[in-house]
């Protein structure tokens, strides 16, 4: 591993959400690091805190939630204590975000590529005419055919594919390091999202942007992420590189959720899945593992401490009283 | 590269009309519209070309007074020996004009204070809510009201007061619209790539409420019409002698006993068929900015 700086660190992150049926830490104590030019999947079930940990790092947390410790490094930069008018300049041109596909993911008023020109007058400062043709070419770069031609189209006249391309324009026009894709192909038929995958690698290649792909669906990840972290009730389980992840499960959490992948040659009994839903954060206590209650190996100590970081080899890591005394 | 490679859909979409069509379509359908439409063109007709055709002067006193409607005096004339014609020509123009300008006052304070809040929220919006519900609590009339009475009466101050009473309605509205905006994906896209906070409300937000912010101006309008006549009717709008229909009708009034009726009935009449048509015009507004409403 080189000793550079990562580009994006995520250390002791901690989100409180604050609502009428009280308070929850819905994201607990996650640490996660990207390196340039990487793509590292967070994969969770719904509402396990990878949406809210990305908006962290975007600091564009909904008015509900707070910061209530850790810190989030972006090329060095300390983000959570810059002021709003410098992560506004930060916001495009270091880090972006793509999200799930809608019609409503631009603005249904404004010409496709007017809204792809805002952002080279924002952030580049370029006039009106250049803007334009700026957009065009990114239109153009995204896989568009008759670019020239889509960038007079209102939202409402493209399909979902076309505006997930013109969404990546739109978030990749300033040249971000990081792009966040939040479940950024459901929604989209298989074939669009295999096209869309393949777009981000390309963009990957050609601008050496690190790519942080949230997601639920470990096929994505198994063909996209060169490092994987597990998230479950605001806690990160188990990261490390997709190989390792996928051939040597360690947490019980992340073994359930393989196996849960339907497989087709009988070689796995049908049972083994997942039973349970993932805790309710608004009522949980003390300091143990949030996966006790579902957990299959779950031991007396699981529900009364919060378990070790296990350091396995190549970077693979994994919390689990399982592994205490080493492997 | 695969991403060249790719098949995609055809960008050759058929195109409808769009929204002229769609325009023209209602305006057929319906009755009202051509009833609005009809009558308040001839309203304008009557106010911009009117006082051009019929050319008496409607501050001179050469007629006998109080003398009912005929051919050379079709309104009639007033205590004062003033054609009334004259007269309601120049209200029509007056009350038009001072609705054009207390609709375009409250639609513009209203929204640009409805998008602020809504976008800022916090307790800068708690505040002003509760300001907003203070003022709806008073019915609008009262309250342009106290406000006219309280600055005086002359036109600007007129206008202010009823575009005053006006706002908190359009400020709800917008303000509305921008706490819904505010959630909108395109909003969140925009603020992940640093777009500035004024060009999200100016080209995000306002744009996006722009049909019910129509609608509402159509509607300020004709009750804008109404309220100025109300308020000068009774005294707190605009004076005598400049001529305007509610304060006509309301030195009328005090004719109906003596058998004057033309003094009040003709210009009250003229009051109605402009609120009526601007009331047409607004619902036809509603329709073609808001289908799903019809």
């Amino acid at each position: 591993m080189p000793a550079a700086l990562p580009l994006l660190s995520i250390e002791d992150l901690s989100i409180d959400l604050d609502v009428f049926r009280g308070r929850a830490r819905v994201v607990d104590r996650v640490s996660l690091e990207v390196e340039e030019a990487q793509v590292v999947g967070l994969v969770g079930e719904s509402g396990s805190g990878k949406s809210m940990t990305a908006m962290a790092v975007m600091r564009l947390l909904p008015r509900a939630a707070s910061i209530a410790g850790g810190h989030i490094r972006l090329d060095g930069r300390d983000v959570l204590s810059m002021s709003e008018a410098d992560m506004r300049r930060l916001r495009g041109r270091e880090v972006a975000m793509i999200f799930q596909t809608s019609l409503l993911v631009l603005n249904p008023l404004l010409r496709v590529g007017d809204q792809i020109a805002r952002v080279f007058r924002t952030h580049a400062g370029l006039d009106q005419r250049s803007a334009r043709v700026k957009a065009v070419e990114m239109l153009d770069r995204v896989g568009i055919r008759h670019p020239e031609r889509v960038s007079h189209s209102y939202p409402h006249e493209l399909s979902g594919g076309m505006i997930q391309r013109a969404l990546i324009a739109l978030m990749t026009a300033a040249r971000p390091r990081l792009l966040i894709a939040d479940e950024p192909t459901t929604g989209l038929d298989v074939t669009t999202e295999v096209q869309i995958f393949d777009l981000l690698r390309e963009i990957r290649r050609e601008t050496r942007a690190a790519i942080l792909l949230i997601t639920h669906d470990l096929g994505t990840v198994a063909e996209n992420a060169d490092r994987v972290a597990i998230m479950h009730a605001g806690h990160i389980v188990e990261s490390g590189p997709t190989r390792a992840i996928f051939k040597q499960p360690r947490h019980p959490y992340t073994r359930a959720l393989l196996s849960s992948i339907p497989r087709f040659d009988g070689s796995q009994p049908l049972e083994s899945t997942l039973r349970g839903q993932a805790p309710d954060v608004f009522s949980l206590q003390g300091d143990g593992c949030r996966f006790a209650g579902r957990c299959p190996q779950v031991m007396d100590v699981c529900r009364q401490h919060r378990p070790p970081l296990v350091q396995l080899v190549d970077g693979h890591s994994v919390f689990c009283h399982l592994y205490a005394d080493g492997l | 590269m695969a991403t060249q490679a790719v098949a995609q859909e055809p960008v050759d979409l058929p195109r409808f009309g769009g929204r002229s069509s769609y325009l023209w379509y209602t305006i057929r359908r319906s009755t009202s519209a051509q009833a609005g439409i009809v009558l308040l063109t001839c309203i304008l007709l009557a106010a911009l070309a009117g006082p051009a055709l019929w050319q008496i002067d409607p501050a001179v006193t050469d007629a006998p007074p109080l003398a009912p409607p005929d051919l050379l005096l079709p309104f009639g004339s007033d205590q004062f020996g003033r054609d009334l014609l004259s007269r309601v020509l120049n209200g029509i123009r007056l009350d038009l004009a001072i609705a054009v300008f207390v609709a375009l006052l409250a639609t513009i304070l209203g929204s640009t204070i409805g998008v602020l809040v809504g976008y800022v929220g916090g307790w800068v919006d708690q505040v002003l809510m509760r300001v907003t519900d203070v003022m709806l609590a008073f019915p609008g009339f009262i309250l342009a009201l106290s406000i006219a009475a309280f600055l005086g009466n002359d036109i600007h101050n007129v206008i202010i007061a009823i575009a005053i009473a006006y706002t908190p309605v359009m400020v709800r509205l917008v303000r509305g619209q921008a706490l819904s905006l505010r959630s909108a994906q395109f909003i969140l896209a925009s603020r992940t790539i640093g777009a500035p906070s004024w060009w999200i409300m100016l080209l995000h937000m306002l744009p996006n409420t722009l049909s019910p912010i129509l609608i509402q101006t159509s509607l300020f309008t004709a009750w804008a019409v109404l309220d100025t006549a109300g308020l000068s009717f009774i005294g707190v709008g605009i004076r005598p002698p400049t001529p305007e229909l509610g304060s006509i009708t309301g030195e009328g009034a005090a004719f109906m006993v003596s058998g004057a009726w033309w003094f009040a009935i003709l210009p009250g009449i003229v009051i109605v068929l402009v609120v009526l048509a601007l009331n047409l015009i607004g619902d036809a507004v509603r329709d073609i900015l808001d289908p799903h409403s019809a």
